[in-house]
């Protein structure tokens, strides 16, 4: 009886009050839309029934309280297309992908943050889609741009066959907060590009001289030995050889020739070497160094230049002389340092000498 | 006064002035020279009024520019170096028997090679009607023309490279050959190092591709090593001759089979050329050379003759004693 | 008093006062038609009238009759007070478009938006996340400084309900607007996109308000609605030599460093004769990224286990290497509210300078806003050095991702 009467009096006016203000406590839910998305998948192309990866960019323009997930659903009539086995996946937050702005909305700035768990779930008939979700989240601010990798695991992510748009549907929540966007992704028949070659199976040489033209420095008339040097350097598929002439005077010898009044010929003496240093001698020759890799030059032009003999050459092409020569197999960027040596005799007259040496350059037949 | 000094200075002006002459005023330009060809040689079989149509491809890795002029000549090789390849001189190319120079035409007689650019350059081959069957050569050949500059004395270099074509004409060919001359580069060696030269002569109207061996043997007729002869295959224009070198190079004396590589040593090259049934064309000759270590001789002797004296020299202590 | 009556007396009265006032708050809205609303309803004592008929009876005298604008039907209104002579005209939409494409009843946007319509300025398809609205001229009974405030809804104002907010030029809720809600019709219009922040593939329902001084504001004005576009996007391949800009070519796409361009060892690089050709377009706000990424990181021959490698280089400086450089971009820039495509720095090189082709993803083509008709390039460059074994099967994977932002 007592009960009754307290229940009467403490109850009923609680109810009414509760009834009265209801008038003027309006609940609502927030729902927006998303600021900035990406779907970024590893494959593009229709049909893959396995091996398709996301990496997600949200922008939520609401915060989003903990507890909060991640779904992407994908077009209604496309169920078991795009996960083709359901089941739970990797979902590893990123602080960056490939496919970001340089700056912007669209730049990832932070990955997306939670102790992360996916699975994939298969729509089944009209008003259940295949839904990707990611759950775990905690708070993200809004306004902020948040990244996800998505891979398969016991779940398997595949896409839905037929070239052209695709309609998807990212959604972030927590409770009855949520931003979401409808937006379109594009899948194509083939997005792979087979690029194919052929290399050649035809022997190759490459031949290269460091400088056209090298000084000699001074001459005197009786006086030591000049130098001066460039590089020769070859490449090659099975082997190459190097042989060299000079010019000369043109009818006699090669060696260094002043062609105008009064003319004098310094030769390139003999068929071998030539010595540079007694008193009185005078000629031109050259010496090369032998590079690594089993070329070989021959003795009479492996010679060191301080000891003032050098290779002696002959004239024209009748007059060609192996220098250098690798038999066999390939070589690459082989260098040799060409040093000539010319001394001028006592009654050589002044002037300006030249010669012009030929190299010649070639592989094995 | 000032009349004499001048004087003076003249003979003290005049020698700068004259080494001068001589010198060079270093102000000039160089570059650098670069070309690559493809294939480096081109074999051939045709016959008697066939066309053949291909293209060789040349370039240049350097920064600049190069000018080449496009030669075609027969060929020869260098210092009977067999491989090579070098045009003949004009003289020389009137005297070629074998000059296939006039069956080839090229879409261009100046050549430039752009930088880092591949340059294609088309030819074409027209046997005549009235060839007789045989090899017959030419090469593509560019020789540079861009020239340095150079003011004083000093030396210019040109470049040239190209590629040789060996055209068999006919099915049928001779291929003969003459072994000239096979010996070891010395007759002593303290170090086994020895360079195998072999000297061949093409007696036929085809290159040949002379391959074999060279067997080493002791005093013993133990077998110390075999060599294969022109492991490179290089081949031996007609009416040429090539030389070869083989090396055979061992670190200690004893072979890997454990035969003693000491003394007296003969050499025994078996050659064949012949495309078909070698067999039936097989030069051979010998060489001989000595393997005499005589540092390790001549310090086993001074050992035992220290020992030899040591000894001798107790036993005269003892008889005195 | 004893305590305990009071406290008795006290509930009493809550209980009385809560019974009188519910009957209140119901009554009092029962004194509501749709078109009219009787107000400064007051109790005497009695508290009951009746009609001389007995047919009715009324528990409350009727006060005045307000002049507040609740006196308007849908129709008319009827002014009575005061400040009726200073209201302003109210206001009518003249133009709230989303995908117009050809022509535009805007007229104070950009250019290509009154030649082109929304399309012209959104891209393809239109604009899927914002709107343009404009006042009519005809409010022109109203002066500049007039404010204006817009109401938007998805269900024609059923029970979604909000403003647009002149600040963000968003949807609020009704709850957060306020004066600073108005804007004067040049400040709203200045703002191509005026309404922001909508659902794609929505039909959303506008009206708007006008006001000019304290307790001037309008009725709303006619509503107005519009559909946003959904999402366009497009993306192809083709495969075709370096004049095919209108090539198109179907699956499978191959690319062929043979016959006239097969690699030479030791060689100058050499660039296949067909290009790797893409058609884009968009009408996503963040535009898109082009991605690459290749299977082995270079041409790779399994007969030989040698792989030209890939890399970003000057292929003239290096002994080999293979890559991609962009040869062609091209784009409709008719509208400065398009946007632009660019390749990114790796891939824009000259001569023989690529970017490379590696197992990880590159970004090969960023566009920053709409695209229209894109179409863009790559050449393929390769330089085996002298050391690899010739051979007819050094092969190489490109995939090539479409990323459109939203």
């Amino acid at each position: 009886m007592r009960s009754i009467k307290t229940l009467l009096k403490i109850g009923i006016p609680t109810l009414l009050i509760v009834i009265f203000a209801s008038f003027f406590v309006h609940f609502s839910s927030q729902a927006a839309t998303i600021a900035a998305v990406y779907v970024y998948m590893n494959r593009v192309q229709a049909g893959l029934s396995t091996g398709v990866e996301y990496t997600i960019a949200i922008r939520p323009v609401t915060a989003i309280p903990t507890g909060g997930s991640v779904t992407i659903v994908f077009p209604d009539a496309e169920d078991g297309a795009w996960c083709t086995t359901a089941g739970n996946l990797t979902a590893t937050g990123v602080t960056s992908s490939t496919a970001d702005q340089s700056s912007g909305n669209f730049k990832i700035a932070s990955a997306l943050p939670g102790t992360l768990s996916g699975t994939c779930t298969k729509g089944s008939g009209s008003g259940s889609a295949d839904t990707i979700t990611i759950t775990g989240l905690t708070a993200l601010t809004a306004n902020t741009t948040y990244g996800v990798n998505i891979k398969g695991g016991t779940g398997v992510l595949g896409t839905s066959a037929g070239a052209g748009e695709r309609e998807v549907t990212v959604s972030v929540f927590s409770g009855a907060t949520m931003d979401s966007k409808t937006f379109k992704i594009y899948l194509i028949s083939n997005d792979s590009v087979v690029v194919s070659a052929t290399v050649s199976e035809a022997p190759t040489v490459n031949c290269t001289i460091s400088a056209n033209s090298v000084n000699l420095g001074t001459l005197y008339p009786g006086g030591a030995f000049a130098i001066g040097s460039h590089t020769i350097s070859t490449s090659a598929t099975n082997g190459y050889y190097w042989a060299a002439y000079g010019q000369g005077d043109g009818s006699n010898d090669a060696g260094l020739w002043k062609g105008t009044s009064v003319t004098k010929l310094i030769p390139s003496t003999g068929s071998t070497t030539v010595d540079l240093n007694p008193a009185n001698a005078e000629g031109f020759g050259m010496v090369l160094t032998q590079p690594a890799g089993g070329s070989v030059v021959p003795a009479n032009f492996n010679l060191n230049p301080a000891s003032g003999v050098f290779g002696a050459l002959d004239m024209k092409l009748a007059g060609a002389r192996m220098i250098i020569y690798k038999t066999s197999g390939a070589g690459s960027a082989e260098v040799s340092t060409v040093t000539y040596g010319a001394k001028a005799g006592t009654g050589a007259p002044a002037g300006a000498y030249s010669e012009t040496v030929t190299f010649v350059c070639g592989g094995y037949y | 006064m000032i009349l004499k000094t001048l004087k003076e200075y003249n003979r003290i002006l005049l020698l700068p002035v004259i080494i001068l002459c001589l010198s060079v005023v270093p102000v000039f330009a160089q570059s650098s020279l670069s070309i690559g060809v493809s294939p480096t040689f081109k074999t051939l079989k045709m016959q008697p009024g066939e066309t053949y149509s291909d293209e060789i491809v040349f370039w240049n890795l350097s920064g600049e520019s190069d000018t080449y002029d496009v030669h075609i000549k027969g060929f020869r090789q260098i210092e009977n170096q067999p491989g090579t390849a070098v045009i003949l001189t004009d003289e020389q190319e009137a005297e070629a028997l074998y000059s296939a120079s006039k069956w080839i035409t090229v879409e261009k007689d100046v050549l430039t090679l752009e930088p880092s650019k591949n340059t294609k350059l088309r030819y074409t081959i027209n046997v005549p009607t009235n060839v007789t069957d045989g090899e017959f050569n030419a090469e593509i050949f560019l020789i540079s023309k861009t020239k340095g500059e150079l003011e004083g004395s000093g030396t210019f270099a040109n470049l040239a490279a190209g590629t040789p074509f060996l055209i068999q004409i006919g099915d049928e060919f001779i291929e003969n050959a003459e072994l000239l001359r096979f010996t070891s580069d010395k007759k002593t060696y303290e170090r086994i190092n020895v360079n195998f030269l072999t000297q061949l002569k093409n007696l036929g109207d085809t290159h040949i591709t002379p391959v074999g061996e060279i067997v080493v043997e002791n005093i013993f007729k133990q077998e110390v090593a075999r060599i294969p002869f022109n492991r490179n295959k290089q081949s031996l224009l007609r009416d040429n001759i090539g030389n070869y070198t083989d090396n055979w190079s061992q670190s200690g004396y004893l072979s890997p089979s454990k035969v003693l590589s000491v003394g007296p040593m003969k050499a025994k090259l078996l050659v064949t050329y012949r495309s078909f049934q070698p067999g039936f064309a097989v030069l051979s000759s010998e060489a001989s050379f000595w393997i005499i270590p005589w540092k390790i001789i001549i310090a086993i002797l001074v050992i035992l003759l220290t020992g030899i004296i040591v000894v001798v020299s107790k036993k005269k202590l003892q008889r005195r004693k | 008093m004893h305590i305990k009556q009071k406290k008795t007396l006290y509930k009493t009265f809550l209980l009385i006062f809560t019974l009188l006032l519910f009957p209140i708050t119901v009554l009092a809205t029962e004194l509501d038609s749709p078109n009219y609303k009787i107000v400064g309803v007051t109790t005497q004592g009695g508290g009951i009238i009746e009609s001389t008929s007995g047919n009715y009876s009324a528990l409350l005298n009727v006060g005045s009759i307000s002049a507040n604008p609740r006196l308007y039907s849908t129709s008319y209104g009827l002014s009575t007070s005061p400040e009726t002579p200073f209201l302003p005209a109210i206001p009518t939409i003249s133009c709230f478009e989303t995908d117009t494409n050809g022509s535009s009843a805007c007229t104070t946007g950009p250019a290509a938006l009154t030649t082109g319509g929304m399309v012209a300025i959104c891209g393809p398809s239109g604009c899927y996340n914002k709107a343009r609205f404009e006042v009519s001229d005809t409010s022109a009974s109203n002066p500049a400084d007039t404010l204006y405030a817009v109401m938007i809804s998805t269900d024609n104002f059923v029970s979604d309900i909000r403003y647009i907010d002149a600040s963000t030029f968003m949807p609020e809720s009704y709850s957060t607007h306020n004066i600073n809600d108005f804007m004067t019709k040049a400040d709203w219009e200045t703002e191509t996109f005026n309404i922001k922040g909508l659902d794609s593939n929505t039909t959303y329902y506008i009206k708007a308000f006008a006001l000019k001084g304290d307790f001037t504001q309008t009725a709303a004005g006619p509503i107005k609605s519009a559909k946003t576009a959904s999402g366009s996007v497009y993306f192809d391949i083709d495969i075709a030599g370096s004049t095919g800009y209108t090539a198109e070519t179907s699956a499978p796409y191959t690319v062929a460093f043979t016959g006239a361009y097969e690699l030479i060892g030791g060689a100058a690089a050499i660039t296949a004769g067909n290009r790797i050709w893409m058609d884009v377009q968009t009408n996503s706000d963040g535009g898109f990224a082009i991605v690459m990424r290749g299977v082995n990181g270079g041409l790779k021959s399994s007969t030989t286990t040698q792989t030209i490698t890939s890399a970003n280089a000057n292929l003239d400086q290096v002994a080999s290497g293979f890559g991609l450089q962009s040869e062609y971009i091209d784009y409709d820039s008719s509208s400065s509210l398009f946007g632009t495509i660019s390749a990114t720095a790796d891939y824009s090189g000259t001569i023989n300078t690529v970017g490379k082709i590696t197992t990880s993803a590159n970004k090969v083509y960023d566009g920053d806003g709409p695209i229209v008709d894109g179409r863009m390039a790559l050449k393929v460059i390769a330089k085996p050095g002298i050391t690899y074994t010739p051979a007819t099967d050094y092969q190489e994977t490109i995939y090539l991702i479409f990323v459109p932002r939203y």
